[in-house]
């Protein structure tokens, strides 16, 4: 009567087999192909960008080897750290200032069909009108601080976030709401215990997205106006010429973008432990 | 005569359990009104302006205790007629009353089970199935403990902490079984809740099912596709005709209680399921059971 759940999954997982040549099996060689192609790409495209510099001498201000970008991003450390910091004090807080107004927002829409008509309208306007061109504005009416940049940050990583939050808030099961009202359950109470958490795997999509965008709003904030941060020093190196500090700029943020996507996806993991059996649950059945 | 657990009892496992004997059983029968009636249900759903008529005249009651089951066509609206029960949806005509008295308050009154298992995948077992008494604001050590005295018996001892997408089946239905149980409504309704599970986890379910009904004392309502779950579970069967659904026939099951899955093959039951599909076949030219 009693079934092993565990039985489901333990069938392909047979000691026998493991034992019997693990590292020629299929997923092996596809986890060993998914980590070396992707470096070993990176290092051929390397090597050939080196190459070519050199070997068609190549000007400095045009197009630095890599060997020299690696070199100035050991030299002006600190320089580099110091921009670096500032960046990515506007990307964290403009972040978490839009993942408030976002996930506020889109619990408001969802929650209300009135605020849905009110409100959505002016959230899709708002990505409508480029935010380089905003930027200038708020340059004017705020001045050189740090909260032009952080609102700049908040218009354009705001708005994945709302997108999916208020999709995810509306995924709800029909039937599942139907079940908790016939177990007694008011409009509140369907909302924390169904729609909330039936919208987190949403939300955490509309995070990854919005966390890199938020590296580009802030480079777009001090691009139009800042004495500081990276989006600065670029412009400024580039009109020295300094193109191999241009690239270690380029580099570090691209460095922070990918730990910060790194970081929510770990967040995501730890933060839903369901949804991973879920997903897996899936990929179990579809096999 | 009937023993029922009261809601404020907070050890009441073993209270269910005194309630068994068939004797005891035929006595409670006899002496109670009708727990629920339905006085001339129809229903109606438009559809691009027309009308469609998918219940008609529903006359229909049960008594305490009682299990009873729907049979019919498929879309002979069995389901709606359970959805309105439920309060989920209101009659387009007719009057439901419970206990005698006409009752338009019935949402959250009466327990419901679905085909589908319903689990919130993001909460456990244990968490699952407190739901409905978290929902009334019942203290939260006390319902859980309420809910762990009852693992054993619904085979889920040991799964407590688990999520439901690591459970078979037939053990997240007996999660959603527990849920409604745990939830204590005195009138209960089943949709199907076998129809998703294989043949062999169904007759082991059936059999457990009707060792908990019988021990359990509620009143019972269950639409099912089964004959011969029909015939096994229920105290009287309803036919119902194809849409626009009408109760075609009400079959008494004089079949001795308590009742064991090995009874399908004895020549009683055979006929009993015998005049089920006899009516079932009657009133539906396409042929079919469905």
């Amino acid at each position: 009567m009693r079934e092993d759940p565990i039985a489901i999954y333990s069938e392909a997982e047979e000691p026998s087999q493991r034992a019997t040549l693990w590292v020629l099996s299929k997923n092996y060689v596809s986890a060993m192909l998914q980590w070396a192609l992707p470096v070993a790409l990176i290092f051929a495209v390397l090597g050939v960008w080196e190459g070519a510099v050199r070997l068609f001498n190549v000007a400095r201000w045009l197009l630095p080897p890599p060997s020299s970008i690696g070199a100035e991003l050991f030299e002006s450390r600190s320089l580099l750290l110091r921009h670096s910091l500032v960046t990515l004090e506007e990307v964290l807080l403009g972040f978490a200032l839009a993942l408030v107004v976002g996930i506020g927002l889109a619990a408001a829409i969802a929650y209300s069909r009135l605020v849905e008509r009110a409100a959505y309208p002016f959230v899709i306007a708002s990505q409508t009108v480029p935010v380089i061109v905003i930027a200038p504005l708020l340059l004017i009416w705020i001045g050189y601080g740090i909260w032009p940049k952080i609102i700049v940050v908040v218009l354009i990583s705001f708005f994945p976030i709302v997108i999916n939050t208020v999709d995810g808030l509306k995924s709800a099961d029909p039937d599942m709401l139907n079940m908790m009202r016939t177990l007694g359950a008011n409009r509140w109470q369907l909302f924390t215990k169904v729609q909330v958490p039936s919208s987190i795997p949403f939300l955490f999509s509309g995070v990854r997205v919005a966390i890199a965008l938020s590296v580009i709003g802030a480079v777009i904030g001090e691009w139009v106006g800042a004495s500081a941060g990276l989006g600065y020093l670029i412009t400024r190196s580039a009109s020295q010429f300094l193109t191999d500090r241009v690239f270690a700029s380029i580099f570090i943020l691209s460095v922070i973008g990918i730990t910060l996507f790194a970081l929510v996806v770990l967040i995501e993991r730890y933060a839903m432990p369901w949804y991973q059996w879920e997903k897996r649950d899936k990929v179990m059945k579809r096999n | 005569m009937v023993v029922r657990y009261k809601p404020t009892t907070i050890c009441f496992w073993p209270i269910i359990v005194k309630m068994t004997s068939s004797a005891e059983y035929a006595a409670a029968q006899a002496s109670s009104g009708p727990k629920m009636e339905l006085d001339g249900i129809d229903k109606d759903f438009s559809v691009d302006r027309n009308a469609l008529t998918v219940l008609r005249g529903i006359d229909l009651s049960v008594r305490e205790g009682e299990f009873i089951s729907l049979i019919g066509p498929s879309g002979c609206g069995k389901s709606t007629l359970l959805n309105i029960i439920a309060g989920l949806e209101e009659p387009t005509k007719g009057d439901i009353r419970t206990d005698g008295q006409r009752n338009d308050r019935r949402l959250g009154a009466i327990g419901y089970m679905h085909q589908k298992d319903l689990l919130l995948p993001w909460r456990t077992v244990l968490d699952n199935a407190v739901l409905g008494l978290e929902l009334r604001g019942k203290p939260r050590s006390q319902i859980r403990r309420q809910a762990l005295e009852l693992m054993e018996y619904f085979g889920l001892k040991g799964f407590e902490k688990n999520y439901p997408s690591l459970l078979s089946g037939g053990m997240r239905q007996r999660v959603a079984f527990l849920r409604t149980v745990l939830a204590d409504h005195e009138i209960i309704l089943l949709d199907e809740p076998f129809g998703a599970l294989d043949a062999l986890t169904r007759a082991n379910m059936q059999e457990w099912l009707l060792e908990l009904w019988e021990s359990w004392g509620k009143t019972v309502i269950m639409v099912t596709h089964d004959v011969e779950e029909a015939v096994l579970l229920s105290d009287r069967v309803y036919v119902f005709t194809a849409r626009p659904g009408r109760v075609k026939l009400v079959l008494p099951v004089d079949l001795p209680r308590p009742r064991r899955y090995g009874m399908v093959t004895e020549d009683d039951f055979v006929k009993m399921k015998a005049a089920v599909i006899a009516a079932l076949r009657g009133n539906d030219v396409r042929g079919g059971i469905a």
